[in-house]
Formats: C-alpha cells, structure tokens, sequence
C-alpha cells in the first residue's frame, strides 16, 4: 500500500458506519438463530442508499462484532447466539453460573478484541500479496478455484455433505436463469421479464437466510430467555495477570483461526472446536475445562474472531467466498458495482484499505461497547421471539421490494424462505446453496473464457499444474463428501 | 415425545420430498439446456445449465434413495406448516390485494392469535414496528412501499 491509496483510504473511512454496523452486528449475533449471514442479507437493502465504502466498511463491522456477540448469548442462557459461538457454552455457562458472568464475558471479549486485532494486522499484510498472487491465475485456474472452493464449502460446510452438496449445485442451477450477457439467451425465464436480470440476489438471500430464521422463532420458541437476575450486572473486566494468564491460548487460538479461515470451507464451526481442543491439551488445568476454565472460553473466542478476518482475504483478493457470509459480502460488493477479486486492488485499492483499517477502529468500538453494556445487550434476550419474527419478516419484504420496487422479488423472497425453512429442517444447506448461486457466473465466465482462449479444451484437456491441483483436491473433497455420507 | 405432541411420524418425506423436486428441476434444466443446444444454440451458454442439471439429478436421486432420521409430532408439524402458509398468503394474496400496511397488519393480527404466548404484547408491538416502518419509507425516505389492487 503506497501513500496515495493511504490517503484516499483514511478519507473513506466512515465512523458513522463503523459505530452502526458495530451495533447492528451486536443485536444479529445475540439472537439465537439469526447470525451474521442473515443479519447482513437483512440490512442488503440499505447497500443502496450507501456508497461502495461505507456499504463495505458497514457489513464488515458487523459481520465482526456479531461474530463476537453470539458468544454473549452462550455465556448467558447457554444457547450460542451463532453456531460457531458453541464451543464457548461449554466454560462460559459454567462460569455464569459459578456466579462469574462478569469475567465470563470479559474473556470473551477481550479475546475476540485481541484476535480482531492480529487479524486485521493480517488482512493488511497479506491482501495486496494475495492479489498479486490472484493475477497469475489464468481462466482456468480461476474456474478450478472455483470448483474447488464450491465443493469445499458444500461437503465440509454440511452435516449432511450429499445434501451439502447437492444444494450448491442447486445454487449454479439457479445462477444461470436469466439472460446469458455472453450471447444474449434467455436461459430458465419463462417470459417472466423480472426474472431477464436472473433471481434477485437481496430476495434470494433474504428468503434463505432470514425467512427460515423467522418461521423457526415463531414455532419453536414460545418463550423469551429467562435471566438469572440475582447476580445482578458485574463488571465486564480483566485485570492485567488475569489477560497474561490466557494470553497462551488466546494466541493460539488467534493463529488457528486466521490459518483455517484462509481456506475455503475450513470455516465455520469446526475451528473453535479444533482450538478448544488444541488449548485443553496444552493446558496444565485440563480437568478445569467444561467447568468454567478461561482458556476454554478465550481459545474458541480467538479462534471466531480470527476466523472472521482471514475469509475475507480470498474473497477480496480472489473473489471467492470461502463462508456463507463472505458469499454475501462479496453479492453487497456485486450490488456496489464493484467487482471483487485483483482487480478491486488494481482499480479501486483504497477501498478494501478503507475496510481494513476501519475494522481496527471497529475492534476498539466493539471493545469498549462490550465493557459498558454488555449487560444490556443480554436484556435483549427477553423480547418475546415472535415480535423478533414480525421485525424479521417485515425487513425481508420491505429489503427484498425497495431494491427494485417491484412485488415479485418480496413474492419470491417468500417462497426462498419457505424452501429455505424445508432445507433447513431436512439437513439440506442454504448456505451452500448461496455460495454455489454467487460462485456460478465466476465459474461459468472463468470456463467460457478458457474454452475460448483453449480451442475447446478449457484447459482442462492439458490443465496447468495449479489447475491439476485444484481440480484433484476437489475429487478428493467430494470423495472425502460421499464417504462422510455413508449411512445417512 | 412431549405431552400432546400427537404421534411421531417420520421427517424422512420432507428430504425426499424435496430431493424429488430437485431432481425434477434438474431433468427439465438438463433436457431443455441439451434441446437448446441441439438446435443450434451457443452451446456454451448451455454448458453450465447442462451440467449442473445432470448433477442435481443425479444428487437429488442419490439423496432421495436414502432418508433423514429426524422426526416431529403431527402437532408441531403443522404449527410449522401453518406458518408457511401464513408467510405464503401474506406475500402471494395480502400484499398484492391489500397493499404493505394492510397485509402486514392482517399478519401480525394473525401471528399474535395463533403463535404467541403474550397476544397483547406481540400485536401491539408488531403493529408499532408496522406502522413505523411504512411511515419511515413512505415519509422519510419516499420509498412508497407496496400497495394493493383493493386499496394501498
């Protein structure tokens, strides 16, 4: 990063945006159930009415502190506010209820404060090589990430990898309506002419992820969360032994988290897991986990924070979504009119700059909102769920028309979130089905441009040894899929 | 099983139920995408549709053959598919006929009757962030949010 795009990238950042998407992220991450992913497709809408930088900076600051936030719910009524915040039930609840939720929360947050820290310092490290790096891919080396990057996410995203994967085919079955901007066909339109752009990405991605989340709220929990209120409101703190006592595992949970997140499908659930594990074995006080052990709660912390950071790398610098929420990251960039991948780093650097630097900014609002009011944000958890699901669904109607103010995409929103609601319930994935609806036109371009630039082949007749590998480690993966599936 | 949550059936049909829906939408992608072709069409354009319908047939069927093990009472089954229907009506029949502030309030009115445990609370409630978000586009940001055939 030269000084120039320094500079341009320091006029860019938005406090106003940082301190809004820090809030929004908050209140998506504590309702169990909603999530990052679903709170950012939730607030798409708006990407309208903000410029590329501030829609960026925005959903970044959210995407980072509702990746934080799911972890209040867990300490508090030991139901994660995210899937990923699960690993943190474990010691979290159990220091709550030793009577600590006060130190439960504060390991918590300054853990994910620190990795968010290390993690940013990392995305600004490692961005700009990492694109550089992105411009030696050819056409077919872009399309084979993209295969590989599909199948990743699909088998090892899914508890049900067959599903998974059937439903990120589904996702490029579904890319492909409209009309081809390549040779002008109409593809799966049936006449309808709001369907000549393809599906409406906001109506798409409201309806799978929010809709279901909605349906679930309103059937499923008759009741808000009861409160212990004895223990009355604690101080959110840590004092300087307390953070050097866990610093060991908070680091390593840090490194985890930002390896595993560089690549794509490694994300998610799983590496919170793989870092509690990691810090109980390399713990002197391994009986102390599950029964409220710091370590317990700052690895898996570290881990999500960290995490959040690095899969945002190769979907700014490749463009390929390695997360459900990075998938919806890089659909707000598409509606922005930006094109993610080099060349946002060539054309427009000081944008993903602006982001960067803005989530440092972000971590210190994140940090100092979690020490005054996280036992506000927790009051939060005594609205009755079905006011939750009304606020829900009049969002996805009101986000999914405004975008182009026409009935269908809110008509259409329903009916992805009636089928998002069925897959949900029948282990099938919507988020693969995302990924696999964003990944398609980079796929299906990349494959046309190799077949064009092969004489027919695609590169795939003769394919280059960065293709090759590609395209085995995705056998590998869809092997590894169906295996996995055996007696399911 | 809970007090009252009826027999248990099996959850399996709804997998297999879905799986068969893909596999319906692969077969007519893949066969309309080979017809296109066939006539003479950019084949490329139809190479993605072709294969990703031939996979998801291929997948739908593999999954359709197998099952889910999840179950659910006959009770809480259509609790859920009651809300679906509810969604449904709100967004194909509501919206369009009664316009945004109309068809929400029928929702909500409805939503608060069948699924909440505090009526009163949920309805005024939801009536409050109806109303506040139609005067919030309509006014504030002249958005007009949609309106009906019958009256906006």
């Amino acid at each position: 990063m030269n000084a120039a795009v320094l500079h341009q990238a320091l006029h860019l950042i938005s406090p106003f945006y940082i301190v809004a998407g820090t809030l929004a992220g908050y209140l998506v991450g504590i309702i169990p159930g909603l999530g990052p992913a679903a709170g950012i497709t939730l607030l798409l809408p708006l990407t309208y009415y903000m410029s590329p930088a501030e829609a960026l900076i925005f959903y970044a600051s959210l995407y980072q502190s509702a990746e934080y936030s799911g972890s209040i719910t867990a300490i508090a009524v030991s139901t994660p506010g995210t899937p990923n915040a699960a690993a943190t039930v474990l010691d979290g609840f159990a220091m709550n209820r030793d009577g600590k939720i006060g130190k439960a929360f504060a390991y918590s947050l300054w853990s994910a404060a620190f990795a968010s820290l290390v993690g940013t310092c990392g995305m600004l490290l490692l961005a700009e090589p990492m694109a550089r790096l992105a411009l030696y891919f050819g056409p077919s080396e872009y399309a084979a990430l993209g295969i590989f990057g599909l199948s990743s996410v699909s088998i090892l995203s899914s508890e049900y990898p067959l599903r998974g994967l059937l439903s990120a085919v589904l996702g490029l079955l579904l890319s492909t309506v409209g009309l081809d901007l390549i040779s002008g066909t109409q593809r799966f339109t049936f006449g309808i002419p709001s369907l000549f752009d393809g599906l409406p990405l906001v109506a798409l991605l409201t309806g799978l992820f929010a809709l279901p989340e909605a349906v679930v709220l309103l059937t499923e929990k008759q009741a808000g969360f009861q409160l212990d209120s004895r223990r009355g409101s604690q101080a959110v703190w840590l004092r300087w032994r307390e953070f050097a006592a866990v610093f060991p595992p908070m680091l390593l949970g840090t490194a985890v988290g930002f390896i595993m997140g560089l690549v794509p499908g490694l994300a998610g659930s799983v590496p919170p897991w793989i870092s509690y594990n990691l810090a109980r074995l390399t713990s002197r006080e391994r009986e102390r986990f599950g029964k409220g052990a710091p370590a317990g709660i700052v690895a898996p912390e570290a881990t999500n924070a960290a995490v959040m950071h690095s899969t945002l790398l190769p979907a700014f610098s490749f463009g390929i979504p390695g997360t459900p929420t990075s998938a919806v990251i890089l659909g707000a960039m598409m509606l922005s009119g930006l094109t993610p991948g080099p060349m946002l780093f060539a054309e427009h650097a000081e944008i993903p700059y602006a982001v960067f630097i803005s989530l440092f900014l972000a971590t210190v609002f994140l940090w100092v909102v979690g020490l005054v009011a996280t036992n506000v944000w927790v009051r939060i958890l005594t609205v009755p769920p079905e006011l939750l699901a009304i606020g829900v669904i009049l969002f996805v109607v009101i986000g999914s028309y405004v975008a182009r103010t026409n009935l269908f995409d809110p008509q259409l929103a329903v009916i992805a979130g009636i089928i998002g609601y069925v897959m949900k319930k029948s282990h099938f994935s919507a988020p693969a089905l995302v990924v696999g609806f964003i990944l398609g036109p980079i796929i299906e371009t990349n494959v046309r441009r190799a077949l064009l630039l092969s004489g027919g082949t695609a590169g795939f007749g003769m394919p280059g040894p960065l293709t090759a590998v590609l395209l085995v480690l995705s056998v590998v993966m869809l092997g590894y899929g169906i295996r996995q599936n055996r007696g399911r | 099983m809970q007090p009252g949550e009826g027999k248990l059936i099996g959850a399996a049909w709804a997998g297999r139920a879905f799986a068969g829906l893909c596999a319906i939408a692969g077969v007519y992608a893949a066969s309309v995408s080979l017809a296109h072709t066939l006539h003479g069409e950019a084949a490329s354009a139809w190479l993605l549709p072709l294969a990703a319908g031939a996979l998801t047939t291929l997948l739908s069927l593999w999954v359709a053959i197998g099952g889910s093990e999840a179950t659910i009472g006959w009770r809480a089954l259509g609790h859920r598919v009651g809300a679906m229907a509810l969604l449904a009506a709100y967004a194909l029949l509501l919206l369009p006929f009664f316009g945004f502030l109309t068809a929400s309030i029928l929702l909500i009115l409805a939503i608060a009757m069948f699924y909440a445990s505090n009526r009163l609370f949920v309805g005024a409630g939801g009536l409050i962030i109806a109303v506040g978000m139609w005067a919030l586009f309509s006014y504030v940001l002249a958005e007009p949010l949609p309106g009906g055939l019958l009256w906006r």
